[in-house]
């Protein structure tokens, strides 16, 4: 159908209301003379209908609480990490200070009995830092999933610094919640656990399996040494009350 | 209100779900919103001593939440497009089926759309602002407002009916 400019320009506004009563009359007018301005305000108004019935959409229940702990994080001063950096300047030194840092650290966050939001942050951030990359590498696919049930919700995402590779939970269960995650390939093994909040929640190791139980809001960094850059996977489950409600897999992609 | 930390956990707490939608719809992934979110209340907060009064707040921080997002398109390489979750809107389970494709059809429409386009389409449509709010947000004339606003509903259309919606 052929209108002109300021036939549209009319229409537009006036299903905008942004239109002055002048401008009202006009497009009355034209309504009342023109099948095709009406045939284009119909369709005009289905379009934006259609657009206003797409609806808002809910953010992951833990970001506010994420957006007020990065903030409260950006307000202290960073901990000096040069004085150590120097001390494992060599490649190999780097490697095995990250290595046994990441173990050292994490257990001592595990054996504190006043766990610091400060702490976590340390021990993830170090073995970045430690690791000989200025900056993690992303594992592209399945490198976070997101979980929203009555039962639980918010992320667990794998990330990789140089030969480590970090599994962060940022979880928010209503119940009490066991998450297995399980590692068949024998190049993964255990390297160390971190938390956030120091009550309500129990770990369990063994080859090729870690268990969290856990309840309320809660943070964790699961360390996993990887030897080599073979792709690999991390099948997580989440149980409620002995009840499986949720499967996922986590993939580890070494070239990237 | 820089020292406030109670004022901010309030404004978080107001804006979060429309800078997270803003976001959304201009970056179709869930996890690069939440990102830019969380990006958009930290340098509002370390960027609150220089705010104008003399402008709405939340003219504000939907200008930063665009223009993140505009900076995270660019920094996109083209194969994370194909990298996405999808993000259901609020409902019941009854509902849900028939929101997510409308939301999906909706969606991968808005994305054939310039940015310029799109940011409009999504301040007026998703974020209920007027031409006022919008050339203010974008700082452009209300002329440049309507004109992209007009063009980019017939680009939308467009792009709606080539997938079978309208």
């Amino acid at each position: 159908m052929a209108i002109d400019d300021r036939t549209s320009d009319l229409i537009n506004a006036g299903i905008d209301g942004e239109i002055s009563p002048g401008e009202r009359i006009e497009l009355d007018r034209i309504l009342r003379e023109s099948a095709a301005a009406r045939q284009y305000q119909a369709d005009l108004t289905g379009l934006c209908d259609t657009l206003d019935a797409t609806g808002e959409l809910a953010p992951p229940p833990h970001l506010q609480h994420a957006i007020l702990g990065a903030v409260k994080r950006r307000k202290r001063s960073p901990a000096p990490v040069s004085a150590v950096r120097s001390l494992l300047g060599l490649p190999m030194v780097r490697y095995a200070g990250a290595f046994s840092l990441g173990i050292i650290l994490a257990l001592a966050v595990i054996s504190s009995d006043r766990i610091s939001r400060d702490a976590f942050d340390d021990v993830t951030g170090l073995v970045g830092t430690l690791s000989g990359s200025t900056t993690e590498s992303m594992v592209p696919n399945g490198r976070m999933i997101s979980v929203s049930s009555s039962e639980i919700a918010g992320s667990v995402r794998l990330r990789r610094a140089a030969q480590i590779v970090v599994i962060d939970f940022d979880l928010v269960s209503s119940v009490p919640i066991e998450i297995v995650a399980e590692y068949a390939d024998p190049e993964f093994w255990f390297n160390g656990f971190a938390q956030l909040e120091n009550t309500g929640t129990r770990v369990f190791v063994e080859p090729g399996k870690v268990t969290l139980v856990m309840e309320g809001k809660r943070r964790y960094a699961l360390y996993l040494h990887r030897a080599n850059d073979t792709d690999a996977t991390v099948d997580l489950s989440f149980f409620a009350s002995g009840r499986l409600i949720r499967e996922e897999t986590l993939h580890f992609r070494g070239a990237d | 209100m820089a020292g406030n930390r109670h004022a901010f956990e309030v404004l978080v707490a107001r804006y979060q779900k429309p800078v997270f939608n803003a976001a959304y719809r201009m970056l179709d992934s869930a996890e690069d919103a939440r990102e830019v979110t969380q990006t958009v209340f930290l340098k509002a907060f370390e960027k609150l001593d220089t705010f104008d009064p003399k402008y709405r707040f939340f003219s504000w921080i939907y200008r930063i939440a665009l223009n993140e997002s505009i900076n995270c398109l660019n920094r996109q390489k083209p194969l994370d497009s194909l990298d996405r979750e999808p993000v259901s809107p609020t409902g019941g389970p009854a509902e849900q089926a028939d929101d997510d494709q409308l939301n999906a059809r909706v969606q991968a429409a808005l994305m054939t759309l310039k940015p310029e386009y799109r940011t409009v389409i999504i301040l007026k449509h998703f974020l209920d602002c007027s031409y006022l709010e919008i050339s203010q947000i974008l700082d452009i004339p209300e002329k440049m407002v309507k004109s992209r606003l007009y063009s980019g509903r017939q680009l939308l259309k467009e792009a709606l009916v080539s997938s079978g919606l309208h």
